[in-house]
């Protein structure tokens, strides 16, 4: 036997609500976890931290890379182009890849060349971070505590 | 600042398109699509301005935008009769800005780099504001692989032009259109979820969608990326892509395809999907100037994109130009979509899937899980492994960029089945009382939902068909059972000694190899005969009974897959005994095999409908099983195949199908994507010929029979 309308709405089901409720708990929930993951990430000191692929624009060796480059870019004149060598190139490619894209990003206005295609192209200064180079025939530009700068002969 | 500046500047600039772009849209709709017109005017200014060689500044800039805005307001017209509906706002709204200011917040502080944001749109977009130009020697030189000079550049654009305003990069800025953007999804998605109305089911999955979207962002790190971008465009076309109004819908679809296709590799795709979607559920109207307005956006920033890269690129660098190799780096550069770009592209089909199933257009919904699955299966084979590796890698941007949109799509279907809060809107209760409310009898049901109709009605047929079919082959044998496992375990002695002995092959345990792989082309090559011809026996039935054809092809199937069952359980005892127990990933084996069914299936409805319409075919199919039973990687491995050969022995379903029950016996791991890619393909793809050929020879055949 059919239902009359307001029958109908009598025994309509009443859980959808309840349902959504606690479906939109749920996802609250998670939300504010992810939060909580990303404020811890955003934090994270530079000596318990090494990767920079994992640096954010708010961590201590970011923050230190991008004054190095700002003393770096002071130095090293418009025009010319530079090898960005770092500490870890010998150790781990993929970090010092990472540590590039993070000094071009940081530093446009300076012509940056990876170490990897050293040979292929003329290059005339030389960025060093977190290592100083002890060879005589470079100009030494720059010398800091985190790396230096150098000119070519 | 700059970035509530620019977002002036651009909303403004965009609404010169009024009413002739938004039609009936309500406020925040609007908010977002002037927003993208004004985005997608910004880049066309810096392309023209880039083009003309002239360096970049803030009063070229803006005069670029006014001319652009002054020429728009004087050609587009306001749609006619069209006015914006109300909009209120109500507690979903409130809760949604709670994940949108802790987005902001994150992002302003620079808690998130994403990779997209750090190698290639943030350091493009920086390096862009300190020069002044776009630097096409920079950009092409060989290790700025990940700067990728010939993609689309409309968030560099967006970025510089931001900082512009200030004269000063800021990366914090930058990454804040980000949150910008993810508000106008919010917005379309509140179009599409709520429109005019306070109906707390809208309201709830709104203020879900922004929490789970969010969280999505956060543990994805994907502030500065397009997928914000593509995933607006998405939202904001998808009310268009449902409904058949004219004008401003066209332009809307318009405008979002050019500044999808403008964002990245992946949204050129996306940009042909929204334009084909459009023109084939718009209007009837095939003009001209329909598919002009449709295209001419998307055209527009492309020939310019296109142009300004072979300008800069051919004459930059240190080779002569017009040197032909220089050409073949420039155009490879400015034309290079790698398979797997493509691929990302292809996602948008999904989208298709969700809308179609809602609409309840079946035909449509198969056709993209076909073409989906096909794409697929096509790369898999041509790239064994690496495309599904990168589809999985790139998954939470994925699903980022389609969550919403399949989201609302099931969110309105859940809302239409569960009405919670106010009722339906005037307008879409007059459309549902258009709909026909009558049976017409004469009408003919589509003969493939009229067999399903009918398998589905033959379920206590199919059920005794199948027990009398155990109970047939089974009833006072001696040996009963056993009767599953003991010719699989004789050819296998004979296989096992042949190959183990007289043709050694280089496979530890043997018959551990073979024995799970023989069982299921067993199951496969005896269900597929007796399919044919139960379904012979049982056409001659259904000239007498209203039932359906398929039920004597199922249950054969049914029949055979107990057989397997049973066999099966044998089986694990004799690999017991030969030193293999049992481990978790023989708990894929079942799926595997539902596939195989599901495969078998499909070839046994094609044998029986050609065995009753051609009665020699059932002799040829036969024959035909023997040879495929030896170009299926069974009895020896497929490495000792030549490799230029492999290819053709991969385009054999059964190669998969196998696969998928031997890897996790003989193997102990699961099988990689690639085979589950190809067997649900293979699997899916012949139910859907299988039943197609079947239900339309119905006639044909019934009559012959």
């Amino acid at each position: 036997m059919a239902l009359s309308p307001t029958a109908r709405a009598l025994h309509a089901l009443r859980w959808p609500p309840l349902l959504l409720i606690v479906a939109l708990l749920w996802l609250q929930v998670g939300f504010l976890r992810e939060f909580a993951r990303a404020r811890r990430a955003s934090n994270i000191d530079s000596t318990t931290y090494h990767s920079p692929g994992r640096w954010t624009l708010t961590s201590r060796p970011a923050h230190r890379l991008e004054a190095f480059l700002k003393r770096a870019g002071e130095v090293v004149p418009p025009g010319s182009r530079a090898l960005f060598r770092s500490a870890s190139t010998s150790q781990d490619r993929r970090q010092a890849l990472e540590r590039f894209d993070w000094a071009v990003l940081l530093a446009p206005e300076i012509d940056l060349v990876p170490p990897d295609h050293a040979d292929e192209v003329v290059y005339d200064h030389l960025v060093v971070y977190g290592e100083h180079l002890d060879r005589s025939g470079f100009e030494q530009l720059l010398e800091l505590p985190e790396g230096g700068v150098y000119r070519l002969p | 600042m700059a970035l509530l500046f620019s977002i002036v500047v651009l909303v403004l600039t965009g609404s010169c398109w009024g009413r002739a772009l938004t039609g009936r849209a309500g406020w925040p709709l609007r908010l977002a699509l002037y927003l993208a017109a004004g985005v997608l005017h910004l880049h066309l200014a810096a392309l023209g301005i880039a083009l003309l060689g002239l360096p970049w500044s803030r009063g070229l800039l803006g005069l670029a935008l006014l001319l652009q805005a002054s020429a728009v307001w004087r050609w587009a017209r306001p749609a006619g009769g069209a006015k914006a509906r109300p909009t209120l706002l109500g507690w979903g709204d409130a809760l949604a800005v709670v994940p949108v200011l802790a987005f902001a917040f994150v992002t302003a502080r620079g808690g998130w780099v994403s990779a997209e944001y750090l190698a290639h749109q943030g350091a493009k977009a920086h390096r862009l504001f300190v020069a002044g130009t776009f630097d096409w020697a920079w950009l092409g030189s060989p290790w700025s692989a990940h700067l990728q000079p010939g993609a689309p550049n409309l968030l560099p654009h967006l970025y510089a032009g931001t900082a512009l305003a200030f004269e000063r990069y800021r990366h914090g800025e930058a990454m804040a259109w980000s949150v910008v953007f993810f508000c106008a999804v919010l917005l379309a998605v509140r179009e599409l979820l709520c429109g005019s109305r306070r109906s707390d089911a809208g309201q709830a999955w709104l203020a879900g969608l922004a929490f789970a979207t969010s969280a999505i962002a956060i543990s994805g790190r994907l502030v500065g990326t397009s997928d914000w971008i593509l995933a607006f465009a998405l939202m904001a076309a998808l009310p268009a892509l449902t409904t058949r109004g004219r004008r401003p819908q066209d332009l809307q679809v318009a405008i979002l395809a050019a500044m999808a296709a403008s964002t990245s590799r992946a949204g050129i795709f996306l940009a042909v999907f929204l334009l084909l979607g459009r023109f084939f559920a718009g209007p009837r109207s095939r003009s001209r100037g329909r598919i002009l307005l449709l295209v001419f956006p998307t055209a527009l920033t492309t020939v310019v994109w296109l142009g300004l890269g072979l300008r800069y690129g051919l004459s930059s660098g240190s080779l002569v130009w017009p040197s032909p190799s220089r050409w073949v780096d420039v155009v490879g550069s400015l034309t290079r979509a790698p398979v797997f770009e493509a691929w990302r592209g292809v996602q948008w089909l999904f989208l298709f899937l969700p809308l179609a199933l809602v609409q309840k257009r079946w035909r449509i919904a198969t056709s993209t899980v076909l073409a989906q699955a096909g794409l697929l299966l096509g790369g898999a084979l041509c790239v064994p492994g690496d495309s599904v590796i990168y589809v999985t890698a790139n998954a939470s941007r994925t699903l980022l960029q389609l969550l919403p949109a399949t989201w609302v799509i099931c969110g309105r279907a859940v809302a239409s089945a569960w009405p919670i809060g106010e009722p339906e809107a005037a307008g879409e209760r007059v459309d549902r009382s258009r709909r026909s409310s009558f049976w017409d009898s004469q009408k003919e049901m589509d003969p493939i939902r009229r067999e399903w109709t009918d398998l589905i009605g033959a379920r206590d047929l199919i059920r005794l068909w199948t027990v009398r079919g155990l109970t047939l082959r089974y009833k006072r044998s001696v040996l009963g059972v056993f009767w599953t496992l003991l010719e699989p375990l004789a050819v296998l002695s004979i296989l096992t000694v042949v190959f183990s002995t007289v043709f050694r092959f280089d496979l530890p345990d043997y018959p551990v190899y073979l024995l799970p792989g023989w069982l299921a082309w067993d199951f496969f090559s005896k269900s597929t005969l007796a399919m044919s011809s139960e379904t012979l026996e049982g056409v001659r039935l259904t000239t007498h009974l209203p039932v359906a054809r398929s039920a004597f092809a199922v249950s054969a199937l049914l029949i055979h897959l107990v057989n397997w069952a049973i066999a099966s359980g044998l089986m694990i005892g004799v690999l017991f005994f030969v030193g293999r127990p049992p481990s978790l990933e023989w708990l894929l084996v079942p799926v595997g095999m539902a596939l195989l069914a599901v495969f078998a299936l499909g070839v046994g409805l094609i044998v029986s409908t050609l065995n009753a319409l051609f009665r020699d075919f059932g002799a040829l199919f036969q024959l035909f099983l023997t040879i495929w039973l030896y170009t299926t990687p069974l009895i020896y491995p497929l490495q000792i195949i030549p490799e230029r050969v492999q290819p053709l022995f991969l385009l054999n379903p059964l190669t998969h199908l196998v696969e998928l029950i031997r890897a996790p016996i003989y193997l102990g791991q699961a099988p990689d994507a690639s085979t589950w890619v190809a067997g649900v393909t293979f699997g899916v793809g012949t139910l859907w010929v299988g039943w197609w050929v079947f239900s339309r020879s119905r006639e044909e055949v019934t009559r012959r029979a």
